[in-house]
Order: structure tokens, then sequence, then C-alpha cells
């Protein structure tokens, strides 16, 4: 059964019963393909996080005292968690605004991770420095 | 051209991409597990290696390249997003939970 979006049904459904990825009209493929791309480059991001904490975990005891690492890992897994917990909420904002020709939401994720990234990498070569 | 762009295949091989990616975090979670004897850590492991096998078939699926079924492309993977965005929260509190516990006590003393 080919996929038809709801605005190209004849029986049309009550409007207020539909889901919000029924409503408004279907974006170019492309535009959905893109924002599939981008929500898949978040979940990236969030694991290499988690791989991140996983590694000052397992393979970094030369690293500092323990609960500096420990500290380290949480704050990492925590930071990936987070951020594979906002994929999916902003790929469906940005899905309902094509859906609706709207602008594109702006992610305050996106500084978010710039100065947390920044401040991790130079936190771990102080580390890295005075050790 | 049917396809402008490859965007299929594109979107494809970023399936695919994170598919290997969550494998690693799985493998490394099966060594996190069983080195701290972390249950927490095995269960990550095991929803991760799952969930990877889910997005590489997934991005097999997209990368075919089928005329007869254009429309096939613009349904977006709704619930596998959402799936996907819940087991690495999941897995990522799971690792959190498994740390907790090595943390709480070095911080003591």
């Amino acid at each position: 059964m080919p996929y038809r979006s709801a605005d190209l049904r004849t029986d049309a459904p009550d409007p207020s019963r539909l889901k919000w990825w029924q409503h408004g009209a279907r974006p170019d493929y492309r535009f959905s393909l893109a924002n599939e791309r981008t929500f898949l480059a978040w979940i990236r991001t969030a694991l290499a996080l988690i791989a991140g904490a996983v590694g000052i975990d397992q393979f970094a005891s030369h690293l500092g005292p323990l609960p500096l690492r420990l500290a380290l890992a949480l704050v990492l897994f925590v930071a990936g968690g987070l951020l594979g917990g906002m994929a999916y909420p902003r790929w469906a904002r940005a899905e309902q605004a094509m859906r609706h020709d709207a602008d594109l939401p702006i992610s305050a994720l996106i500084p978010l991770l710039a100065a947390f990234t920044a401040t991790l990498a130079v936190g771990l070569a102080c580390l890295i420095l005075l050790i | 051209m049917k396809d402008p762009g490859l965007q299929r295949e594109r979107t494809g091989l970023a399936w695919s991409r994170t598919g290997f990616v969550m494998i690693l975090v799985a493998l490394l979670s099966v060594r996190g597990g069983v080195a701290h004897a972390s249950t927490a850590q095995l269960v990550a492991a095991f929803l991760l290696s799952g969930t990877s096998g889910v997005l590489l078939y997934r991005g097999h699926q997209r990368s075919r390249y089928d005329d007869d079924r254009d429309d096939v492309v613009a349904v977006p993977s709704r619930r596998l997003a959402m799936f996907t965005g819940s087991v690495v929260l999941t897995a990522a509190l799971l690792h959190a939970a498994s740390v907790l516990p090595r943390l709480l006590p070095a911080l003591g003393g």
C-alpha cells in the first residue's frame, strides 16, 4: 500500500483527529531525508560522547585521580544521554515546520554543545599537562 | 534522474554509519560490563547491539533504489527515530548508573 499524505485522501478524516505528522503538506523528500541525516548526526554525536566516557572510565587510569575520572565519565554519559534524548524532538520539530512551510526551529543545543566540547577539551588538556 | 543528489544512498549510508558507531559503543560496553561486573553496562550493550542491527538493516533499505516505489522514500522513519533516541538515552543512563556506585565511595573517602 503506497504512502499517501492525508491531504491527498479522498475520504479526508476530521483534521482534529490527525496526528502531527499528517498535518500540512508533505515536504519534498530531499528535505525529509536531509532532516533524517541531521537526526542521525546528533545520534552519532551522542554515541561519541558515550564512547568517550567509556574510554575515560576504562582506558585512562593514568589520567588523574579516580573520583575525577569517574566524575568526568558521568558528565559525558549525562551529556550523551541528553543529546540522544533531544534528537527525536528536534527532528520532529523540523519535520513539523517543513510540513507547514514555516521557519526551521533554531536549536539551542548547538552553541551549548560547542561550549561544552571546548570546555572539556581545555580541561582535559590542562589535566594532561599538569599530571 | 529520479534521485538527484543520491539522497537515498546518502541517507542509507548515514544509517549504516550510525549502526557501526553503535556496534563500537556496544563492544566498549561489553568490555566495561565484564571488567566491572556491571549488569547495567551489559544491558546497555545488549540494547545497543540489537538496535545497531536494526539501523544497519534500515541503511540497506534506504539505499535500495526501486523505480516502482518512488513514494516510499518520503516516509519519515518516525518510529525508528524515536526508538533510536530512546535506546541511546537509556544506554547513557545505564552507564551513568554503573558509574555512580563507584564514584560515591571514591568521593566519600
